[in-house]
């Protein structure tokens, strides 16, 4: 029985064309969590835009799978100083007035 | 439509080798790739010409066709349609010719490269050697949406036009200057049947005249006179949602603040919670006083 509500990694792995190490090697890093049911690995649905954003950085610019980790550590840093920025510009904008 | 000069996009030289034009687009998309460059438009953009200049440059009949006509592409556009005229003057009954074998470059840029590339190559040209692997989410939209203070005080519903096309959102009360959100499905179409990009607002809050925010607490400066100040009195002041009646203690200090809880801004999707309003008495002192006054404020001091 597949449960519908998850994809399997097969299918987005022929559908992206990478290979399922590649996306086994997300997993294994952390990076994605999958879910195995009666041998096959699925992932959710709320995990695609991420695994998609892997696969494009993967393909686009060659980064190996081991090394994505650390981009997306980078990439959550980066996230978390820009809105500290933000909240940092709307505090100042109170101030300069 | 300009012409597009793809080697100075790639930065290389008009006999630049295979190799070099790889090496240039790799040094360019790592640094203008819009995974690493989130909420970007800029970079978002500059990835697109990157791509679209490696499109052509890296493949060699795009790039021969390009060197060939160069700044004069209108006359390759002029040719290609004398060609096509001639072609379908002649009796072939060619049916799927190379022209529908092609494998679409998705992604950021592929599937929004420029006009000059689409009147050189052809609508569907991008990505025609397979390199680039089909991607079925469409391309992510940003957008801005101005509010004022005051709109941003209550939940409501608003229309926004995002590439041509009317969107009702609501936004909800206390969304903050600079907070983003995610319309899932409303970006540019999927690829190959695959699901719509996704479109991100950010809201921009424009300064009040009246209040100033900070986080959920709002703040408002009152005047008041010398002798209110001093004796003591009552003020009516308008806040958000209507008028507040206030006692001002007498010998109120310039500058003392007085806090009205819950009359500040509404928490976002928090319903009934609100921050403080934090009112400043500015103490204004008279001016032009007559002889009288002064006499008065001298026996006050001397007293």
């Amino acid at each position: 029985m597949q449960p519908t509500t998850l994809i399997s990694i097969r299918e987005f792995c022929v559908h992206h064309r990478v290979e399922t190490t590649f996306v086994d090697t997300l997993a294994d890093n952390g990076l994605i969590q999958t879910t195995i049911v009666e041998q096959t690995t699925y992932v959710e649905p709320t995990q695609l835009t991420q695994l998609e954003k892997f696969v494009r950085l993967h393909r686009d610019l060659h980064i190996h799978a081991d090394d994505l980790d650390i981009v997306a550590d980078l990439l959550d840093r980066m996230e978390s100083l820009q809105s500290q920025l933000q909240t940092m510009q709307n505090r100042l904008r109170f101030y300069e007035r | 439509m300009d012409f597009i000069d793809y080697y100075s996009v790639l930065g290389i030289a008009k006999d630049a080798s295979d190799d070099d034009i790889k090496k240039a687009y790799r040094k360019l998309a790592r640094k203008h790739h819009p995974d690493l460059n989130p909420n970007d438009q800029e970079a978002n953009k500059k990835f697109q010409q990157i791509n679209e200049a490696n499109e052509v440059l890296s493949d060699p009949e795009k790039r021969k066709k390009y060197d060939q006509y160069g700044k004069d592409w209108q006359h390759a556009e002029q040719f290609e349609e004398a060609r096509r005229q001639q072609q379908s003057r002649q009796s072939y009954s060619q049916s799927a010719g190379g022209a529908g074998d092609h494998d679409f470059s998705g992604g950021f840029g592929g599937a929004d490269f420029s006009d000059f590339f689409s009147s050189m190559f052809g609508q569907d040209a991008g990505g025609g050697r397979g390199r680039r692997q089909t991607q079925f989410k469409g391309q992510d939209y940003q957008a801005e949406l101005h509010l004022r203070l005051r709109d941003a005080y209550t939940t409501h519903k608003q229309t926004m036009n995002v590439d041509g096309k009317n969107i009702r959102i609501t936004v909800q009360a206390g969304v903050e200057n600079g907070q983003k959100i995610k319309l899932s499905g409303y970006g540019a179409p999927g690829i190959n049947g695959g699901p719509n990009g996704d479109l991100y607002i950010t809201f921009v809050i424009e300064d009040d005249a009246r209040f100033r925010r900070m986080g959920n607490d709002l703040h408002v400066d009152e005047e008041i006179d010398l002798y209110t100040a001093v004796l003591g009195g009552e003020r009516v002041i308008d806040t958000m949602d209507g008028k507040v009646k206030l006692t001002v203690k007498p010998e109120t200090q310039n500058g003392t603040k007085v806090r009205l809880k819950g009359k500040g801004f509404p928490v976002y999707r928090q319903d009934g919670s609100f921050g403080d309003l934090y009112i400043t008495w500015q103490v204004k002192l008279p001016t032009n006083l007559t002889d009288q006054q002064k006499d008065l404020f001298q026996q006050l001091a001397a007293l």
